[in-house]
């Protein structure tokens, strides 16, 4: 019986206890009316029958009424659980309906598909990520498996040595490259820790120059770093390190033989500002805002022939955020390229 | 072979627990050449017997091994007041493990996958600890580096290096005849911890300036890339 009931639509049980409450009152009502003297009934039966028939009659009315109102009330709620049902994995791109987005289930709904929006996003990122991982991972491997068996074919061991030293490099690089990666994926767990200071920022560009300035020199290039003396910024020394490295070196790679790079760092408007400039080909607006994602290449063919795993700008800006701070582009086609980072300073200072 | 007189009169023994065969029986041939004696074990249990039955001068250990994990045999070894040197090897790079790995008792620790080079001069390491201290100066053909006042001379004329310079050559020259990867000079010379930043280049370019003050117009070459492992100092005659 509990389990018959239990199967009934929400609608119809809501139904039912309304319409029971009604006809309750109903009679209640002519048991009064009896008390009071209003109404005399011939006899205590004659008014029990009534207050029955009285009941009964007002359920079955109550009831059909209640029962119907209440099923168009929740008509979207039956609506969302149709939806739902159709509502996979792989086919998160159904939206639940908003019939009312004051009501309750309005809400409801409104909140149900934002969290699908998420899981839809976060899907579609990570069948991405496999795509790319994937294509990033077979490409080293077509080139060693191509030098494996071209070195087996021909008998010369000169050959076979260089053969086996090609193929330690492309080994290098997907290790690199499984290593950054790992990097990445640990900081959305947030499982390294982060040792923020105040501190100095002269010293870090300093080091920077002091390691780059040798590999600039050998395109010609010289790399200007300027910051005033007393410039304090919270960070942490080798999250900030690692972030001008990449970029530094960035802008090395990317602009022709005797094109200065400049690293400035300034005040402006309560933060500290890192630039680090370089007069290279620039990079066009468009690719402004994807250029800090995995993998993600302007020009396909040049950046890996140049070593890298497109992997550099991503560990940028996951390095500064670590930090709380912001990094930015600004450039444009034949400008050259300014990456702009935002620190936090001391309040005090 | 160059590194034939680098091998011990007495062959030091080296226990190799690792439970990947291919991985193992590389490690073995490549310490067999590199002048040490070698067993094996494939599983924790093998791996524990042998160390209860034979005795050895260093144990590489891997801490995922099927049965009787690289750790526990790590810590009853330890319990057992046995200071036989520990090289741990493992998968794991985060720094809790790293932290668990040494405190366990390991004496080092390499995450893999490593180069070999970095294997072999981490054992040669270890196993130095207790022997004679380093002399101050050191030759190798006509090459002479002085450690304590930091100078070298090529043939009896001077060769002025930078700071950094001199460093990569003290590193190149502790361990001659060996490969030097471009990690290890990382950690080693530049003394940066993480091995995310990237310094191949920078290294590179530091190498090439080294090898033109010590090698240029000279008929025999000191400094030696190993391409896809990284640089090696010995001598070896053009051609």
């Amino acid at each position: 019986m509990k389990a018959w009931w239990q199967r009934r639509s929400l609608s119809a049980r809501l139904a039912f206890w309304n319409a029971v409450a009604a006809g309750a009152t109903t009679a209640m009502g002519a048991a009064a009316a009896a008390g009071l003297g209003i109404w005399k009934p011939a006899n205590v039966f004659a008014l029990l029958a009534i207050m029955f028939l009285a009941w009964v009659f007002v359920t079955v009315i109550f009831g059909t009424g209640a029962y119907f109102i209440a099923r168009r009330m929740h008509a979207p709620l039956l609506e969302m659980v149709t939806e739902t049902g159709r509502l996979s994995a792989k086919g998160l791109s159904r939206r639940l309906p908003v019939t009312n987005p004051h009501d309750e289930l309005g809400v409801l709904a409104a909140r149900l598909n934002d969290l699908l929006e998420q899981l839809e996003n976060s899907f579609a990122e990570l069948d991405r990520l496999t795509a790319d991982v994937s294509h990033e991972l077979r490409t080293p491997l077509t080139a060693m498996r191509a030098v494996g068996e071209v070195a087996l074919r021909d008998r010369n061991p000169a050959l076979l040595q260089d053969a086996v030293g090609s193929m330690l490099e492309d080994i290098g690089r997907m290790n690199q490259l499984i290593e950054r990666l790992l990097l990445l994926t640990r900081s959305d767990n947030s499982q390294i820790p982060l040792q923020m200071e105040a501190g100095l920022v002269r010293p870090v560009l300093a080091a920077v120059n002091d390691a780059l300035s040798l590999v600039a020199m050998e395109k010609q290039q010289e790399i200007q770093a300027d910051c005033p003396d007393h410039l304090l910024a919270v960070f942490d020394p080798a999250l900030l390190r690692l972030a001008l490295m990449n970029l530094t070196q960035n802008a090395i790679r990317y602009s022709s033989c005797g094109k200065p790079i400049k690293l400035r760092a300034f005040w402006e408007q309560g933060s500290v500002v890192i630039e680090v400039a370089d007069e290279g080909p620039g990079i066009a607006a468009a690719h402004h805002q994807r250029i800090f994602e995995r993998f993600y290449r302007v020009d396909k063919a040049r950046s890996r022939a140049d070593g890298g795993v497109g992997l550099g700008l991503a560990i940028v800006k996951w390095a500064v955020e670590r930090m709380g701070g912001t990094v930015r582009v600004v450039s444009d086609l034949g400008r050259g390229s300014v990456f702009r980072i935002h620190l936090r300073t001391i309040p005090s200072y | 072979m160059g590194s034939a007189k680098l091998t011990p009169v007495i062959r030091m023994r080296v226990l190799i627990v690792e439970d990947d065969e291919k991985t193992a029986l590389a490690l073995s041939s490549g310490l067999e050449r590199g002048g040490f004696a070698t067993a094996t074990a494939h599983t924790g249990e093998d791996g524990f017997f042998l160390l209860n039955s034979e005795t050895f001068d260093l144990v590489v250990l891997d801490w995922m091994l099927p049965g009787r994990s690289g750790i526990e045999i790590l810590k009853t070894l330890r319990s057992r007041g046995s200071k036989t040197p520990v090289l741990l090897l493992t998968a794991r790079d985060a720094v809790d493990d790293r932290v668990l790995g040494l405190e366990s008792g390991a004496d080092d620790y390499l995450v893999k996958p490593f180069a070999f080079a970095e294997l072999l001069a981490r054992i040669r390491t270890l196993l130095r600890r207790s022997g004679p201290a380093e002399p101050l100066r050191k030759t190798i053909a006509d090459l002479v580096v002085d450690l304590e006042s930091r100078r070298v001379w090529r043939t009896d004329k001077p060769i002025e290096l930078t700071p950094r310079e001199f460093d990569l050559l003290a590193f190149l020259l502790r361990q001659p005849g060996q490969v030097v990867t471009r990690e290890m000079l990382a950690k080693e010379v530049w003394r940066e911890a993480s091995r995310i930043t990237p310094l191949d280049n920078v290294i590179d370019v530091h190498v090439a300036h080294l090898r033109r003050k010590v090698d240029e117009g000279r008929g025999l070459k000191l400094i030696h890339t190993i391409r896809g492992v990284g640089f090696v100092l010995r001598e070896e005659a053009i051609g």
